[in-house]
């Protein structure tokens, strides 16, 4: 922790704010500023220019019956949820590369893992873009390969999905709204994040092989070692990537931006609060709207992370 | 650092191996899709899909294109980022020297004040820092970007480096201190060589985040020539007859850069990110 | 956490490569920012503008103009900036509220009364003066207005009554076909003229793929030229909808689209209407031969299944033509929209006939902006632009079709120039705000769709139709307030002036304040005013 220090002596060195001054200027400036700017915005009808006409709390009550709104956060929940069981493979993957024997490999199976964060987001995020066509697409392709078209075409008549699933047609990915969310969700196969698997694997480390010994003798198989062994220790880390994982995807739309254009994509079913927002001030040039938006927002992430600090705190 | 071994029997291990290629494969796929396409055009990609076509048949036209298109581009994320890198790192070290050294007066709000930012979501402030910005002149500038980049990364790098500093031994500051040693002087000689390799990690990070980022270019810049690579490679979407061999191309020449600065600080990347990681 | 000296000359290097990067890539900025913030005494001007046709041709044509200008002008260099649509609406906004929009942009995206008036200068002063441009043509001594084929209705503003940007081209629908295919299935190479023929294509089109086992698209149809043949299908089974409701003010003429959406929210009409529900079926059958999914299809990957030869047709503009026929490998024929006849089919009892191509489909309207530092210039640029000579060149290096008068075009262009003969058809749900284009678009699955059906498009749209015209409405209504606000203030200072005795002066005034807009014309009779009554 740092050292306590008296009164007379911070006085004398009083030199030491001036290393904090460069600092707090930049946040001040470029992250508080425009944030209280937004709230003080959120009560006027402004376009973005020098005029702006104060409504008073119109924006906000504007809120409550814009439908679009309300669904975005039904979609987003849906992406948290599905981003929560992603976390699933990167647990997997870290415990079989904890559990190798040889270090070196280790160590090369880690840069490998590395690698693809290295790439640019956006080639990753075209890539897959280009996956999803439905023409040239590789997932069209697997698809049929697989057979697993054929599957599809045929759970479509059985439940009725409405001829989504058709024998002649291509799989229109970003096309279909009903599809819009299962894209979202397919992307990224196979869902593995280095930054995670590190993270485990870090955590993981600090089990001490005597454990494993005592687990080898007790006869427990590999699977329970998981559930008893390391599963609770990397608790710990599971939770800062939730609550991580959820602030940063609540947030989010630059995917959803870029995959699907600035209205969510057909039937508007990508729609998520972020972009909603950057529709309404950057389309609509309603910036006090989004401003009002961008404050629920924070309301609503705050309202998270404060449940998520309970949860956390009562186990620790 | 490196795990210990846990399991006994090496030739157990076959089928962890096997998964975890498998896995790897799979992930590193979308690469070798963009790689085998690159040297093909759109005819011969329609004709034969999975695998590369033959090194003689190779278009190196493609990556001429892509080249010439994509490195202006290149060279504006350079800039920015690397300025955005050292800027950050500089202002965050005196930031968390300043935590880390003393409790000051008022520093248990200051801290707050830092805290909290963690939580803003950044979507909100784009409308005002819009505003903010073109008050400022600084619109369709690069030096905007920078100063983003700069101010966005403050905060996560003095949460890490308070946290590192204040686990330096006292005694080597109070021992500085009697010596006469001014508190850059403090700053210099002790802190920075002891941080080589979180400052490593923490540059790595925000050079990431900064070559990464595109949402704040596409709204900023105006001129072509001021676009970074996020900009360039949304533009190429946007056109509308697509060689997919070119795009491809341009893909892989916009990953060349950091793959080739990721291979020779490769210990550095993956140590840190762990290490890192474990203390967030 | 030691590293070995190893990695840690690696890491060295790595270090070291970034500094080498950093280096080249940022003294060569450096140091042209430096010599350009030097004064040099080569006046040399730039000026920018902005589009979004990525067509191909299109940045050539422009290219060339460019360079013409700079022959003609050598201190001034024009540059062009080609943004792609998908992202040109936001790019636009920022730019403008920014304040770092080019001289010179492409208007049509993204406009809203307001931002035409606080961000462009109108051509309503140009347009009335010959072009200079235009010395040496049979056009020399004509207005400028009356040079361009639509006498520039198309880029007057009935709500701002001020011209805005001048069009430099046209552009009509039109069907475009495989005709290789087309000798496969029907054994000729004639297009279909009326929807009754259509349909049979259609119906031969199917017995085609099911004989030959090859999966053909029968309409390689897109969320952007989906809508225009969506469009003349509700216009030509509801020509009649507005006759005779309390909104139908002039009956000699058909009411426009607002009229008919407020005859709407009073309940005269409703999309049951059988003229409504003749257009949603005739949609259902035309929709039942397009791409699945159609509406979200990009435009490019509707033009890569023509091209491929996987489509019979598509419908698509005049715009694209030079993109088509540079990549076919097979003839390709150009043929009308199909409309269908009176009396063709029972189930759309509506029909009125051919529907002839609008006059006014004005497009790459070019407008400078206020912020412009080079006003003046931008608008030689423009004049220049719109001579017969450069628009004639124009056009014929893209393939699209002129907006001048008289502008030879290429013998493939032919099939393209308006067809001014027909019906104007009638009234079209999406197309008139940006609401109810969205609530439109995004039900068209209803109708379309093998599970959807008449109903569920004309209940949804009965159910969603109004609070999206509401929002639409009243997006008009106060933009029009602010808008006749503006104008009150001209109308009050015209009145005091004249009140004051110098009646020709009021009208010198007049005559002076029309070649500004509408903003500074309310601030220069304020100013006049103030003096008056002191």
């Amino acid at each position: 922790m740092s050292a306590p220090i008296s009164p007379k002596k911070a006085l004398a060195e009083w030199k030491l704010y001036l290393f904090l001054v460069p600092s707090l200027i930049l946040i001040l400036l470029f992250s508080y500023y425009p944030a209280i700017s937004a709230i003080y915005h959120s009560f006027f009808r402004w376009n973005g220019g020098e005029s702006k006409e104060f409504i008073g709390f119109q924006n906000y009550a504007q809120i409550f019956n814009d439908k679009i709104f309300l669904q975005s956060f039904l979609t987003i929940g849906i992406l948290i949820v599905a981003n929560l069981l992603k976390l699933i493979p990167s647990i997997i993957m870290a415990v079989f590369i904890h559990r190798l024997s040889s270090t070196k490999f280790q160590y090369w199976y880690r840069v490998l893992l590395v690698l693809p964060m290295v790439v640019p987001g956006l080639v990753t995020l075209f890539i897959w873009k280009f996956f999803f066509n439905p023409n040239l697409g590789a997932l069209n392709y697997f698809m049929e390969f697989s057979g697993l078209k054929t599957l599809l075409v045929h759970l479509d008549q059985f439940f009725g999905w409405g001829g989504i699933f058709l024998n002649d047609f291509p799989i229109s990915w970003l096309g279909e709204p009903q599809l819009i969310v299962p894209s979202l969700i397919i992307w990224g196969f196979p869902w593995i994040g280095a930054v995670g698997v590190l993270m485990f694997i870090a955590g993981l480390q600090s089990i001490g092989t005597e454990i494993y010994e005592a687990a080898d003798l007790d006869g427990i198989g590999p699977i329970g070692k998981f559930i008893y062994i390391e599963f609770p220790l990397i608790i710990t880390q599971i939770r800062v990537i939730v609550v991580l994982m959820m602030i940063g995807t609540l947030q989010s739309f630059g995917m959803q931006f870029l995959l699907l254009g600035e209205n969510g994509g057909p039937g508007g079913a990508g729609m998520v609060p972020g972009l909603w927002m950057f529709n309404r001030a950057f389309i609509a040039g309603e910036f006090g709207y989004a401003c009002a938006l961008g404050l629920c927002l924070f309301v609503v992430i705050l309202g998270l992370t404060f449940i998520n600090n309970k949860f956390l705190r009562v186990e620790k | 650092m490196n795990t210990p071994a846990i399991a006994k029997k090496p030739n157990k291990d076959f089928w962890k191996h096997g998964a975890i290629l498998a896995l790897l494969a799979l992930e590193l796929f979308p690469f070798y899709m963009m790689l085998q396409i690159s040297f093909k055009d759109n005819k011969s990609f329609v004709q034969n899909t999975w695998l590369p076509s033959l090194p003689t048949e190779w278009l190196w036209k493609n990556y001429w294109d892509a080249m010439q298109l994509l490195l202006p581009y290149i060279s504006n994320s350079m800039v920015v980022s690397v300025s955005a890198t050292l800027g950050t790192l500089f202002f965050a070290l005196l930031g968390a020297y300043f935590f880390a050294r003393y409790k000051m007066p008022l520093s248990g709000a200051l801290w707050s004040g830092y805290l909290i930012l963690m939580l803003l979501p950044g979507v909100a402030n784009i409308v005002p820092l819009f505003a903010l910005l073109k008050s400022m002149n600084l619109l369709n500038t690069l030096l905007a970007l920078i100063i983003l980049g700069a101010a966005g990364g403050q905060v996560f790098c003095i949460y890490v480096l308070r946290n590192f500093i204040e686990e330096i031994p006292k005694d080597l500051f109070e021992a500085a201190e009697m010596d006469g040693a001014s508190h850059f002087n403090q700053l210099w000689n002790i802190v920075v060589p002891m941080s080589g390799p979180i400052l490593g990690t923490l540059a790595i990070l925000q050079f990431l985040g900064n070559w990464n980022e595109f949402l704040m270019p596409l709204i900023l810049l105006r001129d072509p020539q001021l676009f970074t690579i996020g900009v360039g490679l949304i533009y190429l979407d946007g056109e509308y007859v697509k060689d997919w061999g070119n795009i491809m191309a341009a893909f892989t020449v916009a990953s060349i850069p950091l793959v080739v600065i990721f291979l020779f600080t490769m210990r550095l990347f993956v140590q840190g990110l762990s290490s890192g990681a474990v203390k967030g | 956490m030691e590293q070995t000296n190893n990695s840690r000359i690696w890491n060295l290097i790595g270090l070291g490569l970034v500094i080498i990067f950093f280096l080249v890539a940022a003294i060569p900025m450096v140091w042209k920012s430096f010599t350009q913030s030097l004064p040099t005494d080569s006046k040399e001007i730039t000026i920018r503008f902005a589009h979004w046709q990525l067509e191909g041709g299109v940045r050539r044509a422009f290219d060339l103009a460019a360079a013409e200008y700079t022959k003609l002008h050598p201190n001034i260099r024009v540059e062009q900036l080609a943004i792609p649509d998908k992202i040109y609406v936001n790019w636009l906004i920022t730019q403008l509220i920014g304040g770092t929009a080019p001289d010179i942009v492409q208007m049509g995206k993204g406009m809203s009364d307001e931002r035409t008036t606080r961000y462009f200068l109108p051509t309503s002063a140009l347009s009335t003066k010959p072009n200079p441009y235009n010395k040496g043509t049979t056009l020399e001594n004509t207005p400028l207005r009356e040079t361009f084929i639509d006498d520039m209705e198309s880029v007057f503003s009935t709500t701002l009554l001020d011209h805005y940007g001048v069009p430099l081209s046209a552009f009509t629908l039109r069907m475009y076909y495989n005709l290789d295919l087309l000798q496969e299935i029907t054994g000729s190479t004639e297009l279909p003229a009326t929807y009754g023929q259509f349909a049979t294509l259609l119906k031969q089109t199917t017995e085609f793929s099911q004989k030959t086992k090859k999966r053909l698209y029968h309409i390689a149809a897109s969320g952007d030229n989906a809508p225009s043949l969506i469009d003349k299908v509700f216009r030509s089974q509801t020509g009649k909808l507005g006759d005779g409701l309390a909104y139908d003010f002039l009956p000699s003429t058909r009411p426009p689209a607002a009229h008919l959406g407020m005859a709407f929210a009073n309940g005269e009409w409703d999309f049951n209407e059988p003229s409504m529900r003749a257009a949603v079926t005739l949609l259902r059958h035309l929709g039942s031969h397009l791409q699945p999914g159609f509406m979200q299809v990009s435009r490019d990957d509707a033009m890569f299944n023509f091209i491929q030869g996987n489509a019979l047709m598509m419908p698509g503009g005049s715009w694209d033509y030079s993109s088509i026929s540079a990549q076919a490998d097979f003839p390709v024929g150009v043929g009308m929209i199909p409309t269908p006849l009176p009396d063709e089919d029972s189930r759309w009892p509506f029909s009125e006939g051919i529907i002839s191509d609008e006059s006014t489909n004005a497009s790459v309207v070019m407008a400078v902006t206020k912020e412009s530092r080079h006003s003046e210039i931008a608008q030689d640029f423009l004049l220049f632009l719109c001579s017969l000579a450069t628009n004639e060149m124009w056009a014929q290096e893209s393939g699209w079709l002129p907006a001048v008068r008289s502008a030879k075009i290429g013998s493939e262009s032919q099939s393209f120039m308006p067809n001014l003969n027909g019906f104007t058809g009638g009234f079209s749900p999406g197309f008139s705000g940006a609401d109810t284009k969205r609530v439109v678009q995004t039900s068209i699955g209803l109708a379309v769709n093998p599970n959807g059906s008449v109903d569920k498009f004309t209940n949804h749209l009965n159910s969603e139709f109004r609070n999206a015209l509401a929002s639409d409405l009243e997006r008009n209504a106060i933009a029009a307030k602010i808008n006749s606000q503006r104008a009150d203030t001209v109308s009050l200072a015209l009145y005091v002036l004249s009140q004051n005795g110098d009646a020709s002066a009021a009208d010198k005034l007049a005559i002076q304040l029309e070649g500004m807009s509408a903003t500074d014309r309310g601030y220069q009779l304020g100013l006049q005013a103030i003096k008056l009554l002191k």
